[in-house]
């Protein structure tokens, strides 16, 4: 059922992927990859892909010590400010300095935990990556599958920009064609316009939303 | 109630199949400028009283559907709730091939027929998938949207849950033209459309449990999360298929309010941004 596997995966993509158990993360033909900065993107999508695996399957770390890891790998292979200007939307511009700095960390950690709840979770998994394509000369955009035990596979695709350094980062998502960018981006906007367009609504939310799930 | 009535329940369209289907022939609704087929901001003129019936539908989930699909998916072998699903499955297959036939997609209308009668003869009735045919679940609002029906506002209905105006109308038109509950009805069999629509409600519920509960606990906005999910769901339903155009969500710098109205085109996406950086920087300061 094409609805359940998305949002099975919704909920769990970024830790299917970097969950645990994914035993293997198999390389693209090389014919498949078009040009450089295919293989840069798909490269970094890889890398990313084994060093989380790597790391959520050691059995030295204690759940803190794996979630320091876990942001420190999201904050190197992901755009977190690009990616937090997008979901704050036109908001971001109404946010003073202040507001806009210390939304960026409780959006981070967000992330983080959010991503983060359900690893260990899920095992057999296994992403293999299928192809790269060209978006445009900024974006390229990495297919890949999350190959189940049991069921169909899902389809996980990561959208990877280069920044303005001009590294490849990871800026979106895609499960099953379902943006997680522009889910958080809708969800995160209600809470601003429910507020009458005051950020301060929202970090008051993310605050409460952070204290809670860090207290179970 | 069709059983795709409460399909769109819930969480909205959810065991709606992909609409692979669409492959054949209408890649792109016609009635739709492909450059626009881009996923729009959400409309939600009348989002106080869709929020308020999602809570209602919320309350009524928990005291009512989720024990029930707690227990049937505790309780029952995964064999036996595996029948139950293709069983229901069977049953919709009728209406996806009228369906496909409408939107012209003939091979999906044909592995819907191949589908239904193997499984059906082969099968015990369709509880089990001799088959192995991945068909597309289809329903009517898919089918209007291949026509060029917009989509109209975001609705949350009371007991079905998520839906946009087409989709709701397309509920309606489904419960006088389903074939199975045609039939039913011709031979005065009362009800079967309310039976299929509750065991789908379960079997659905049954499945998405863990996942619902994850994504509730993990949103700041419930409502808004679930919104965003469906209806991001039913354009890759009514679009999916053809992989190279599937629309990308629309990442325009709109956060620079100065940015390049480049917003409703897919592959422009951050091209712009060097120079809308600059000038939002040069700007707020």
């Amino acid at each position: 059922m094409k609805f359940h596997r998305f949002l099975l995966a919704s909920c769990t993509a970024l830790f299917l992927f970097t969950g645990t158990p994914v035993p293997s993360v198999s390389t693209a033909t090389a014919a498949e990859t078009e040009d450089a900065a295919a293989k840069e993107a798909v490269g970094l999508v890889e890398k990313m892909g084994k060093e989380a695996v790597a790391l959520l399957s050691r059995q030295d770390l204690d759940d803190q010590a794996k979630r320091v890891g876990f942001k420190s790998l999201i904050d190197r292979d992901f755009d977190m400010k690009l990616i937090g200007r997008f979901v704050l939307g036109k908001y971001w511009r109404k946010a003073t300095k202040e507001q806009q700095t210390e939304y960026l960390v409780l959006f981070n950690d967000y992330i983080v935990t959010t991503y983060q709840k359900r690893i260990g979770e899920y095992s057999g998994e296994n992403l293999k990556i299928a192809k790269a394509t060209r978006l445009n000369k900024k974006e390229t955009l990495v297919k890949s599958e999350i190959i189940r035990p049991k069921g169909p596979a899902i389809n996980l695709d990561w959208r990877v920009r280069i920044s303005k350094s001009g590294e490849y980062r990871i800026i979106d998502i895609i499960v099953e064609n379902v943006s997680m960018l522009l889910t958080h981006r809708e969800e995160f906007s209600a809470v601003v316009s429910k507020n009458n367009g005051d950020v301060e609504g929202l970090l008051v939310k993310l605050r409460d939303h952070l204290a809670k799930i860090n207290a179970n | 109630m069709s059983s795709s009535k409460f399909r769109s329940s819930l969480l909205g369209g959810c065991l709606l199949l992909s609409s692979f289907g669409l492959l054949g022939g209408c890649a792109t609704p016609p009635g739709e400028d492909p450059n626009a087929v881009v996923y729009t901001e959400v409309s939600d003129p009348i989002e106080p009283l869709n929020r308020y019936f999602f809570d209602v539908n919320n309350a009524l989930d928990a005291i009512a559907l989720k024990p029930v699909a707690h227990i049937y998916r505790d309780a029952l072998p995964d064999g036996v709730q595996d029948s139950v699903r293709n069983f229901l499955d069977n049953l919709a297959q009728p209406f996806n091939f009228l369906n496909n036939v409408a939107q012209g997609d003939f091979d999906g209308a044909g592995d819907n027929m191949g589908a239904f009668f193997t499984n059906t003869l082969l099968g015990i009735g369709g509880l089990f998938d001799v088959a192995q045919i991945d068909t597309d679940d289809e329903d009517l609002g898919q089918t209007m949207a291949v026509w060029g029906v917009p989509e109209g506002p975001y609705l949350v209905l009371p007991i079905l849950g998520p839906n946009t105006t087409r989709e709701a109308a397309g509920l309606v038109g489904e419960y006088f033209l389903d074939p199975v509950n045609l039939i039913a009805a011709n031979n005065d069999i009362s009800n079967v459309a309310l039976y299929r629509g509750g065991a789908n409600a379960i079997d659905f519920r049954a499945r998405s449990i863990t996942d619902l509960d994850e994504i509730e606990k993990n949103s700041i906005d419930f409502y808004a999360a679930i919104r965003s999910l469906y209806r991001q769901n039913r354009k890759n339903l009514i679009l999916d298929g053809d992989v190279e155009t599937t629309p990308l969500p629309d990442i325009s710098f709109d956060f620079d309010d100065d940015a390049p109205k480049s917003s409703d085109r897919v592959s422009l996406l951050f091209q712009e941004d060097e120079s809308s950086v600059k000038k939002t920087t040069s700007s707020s300061n």
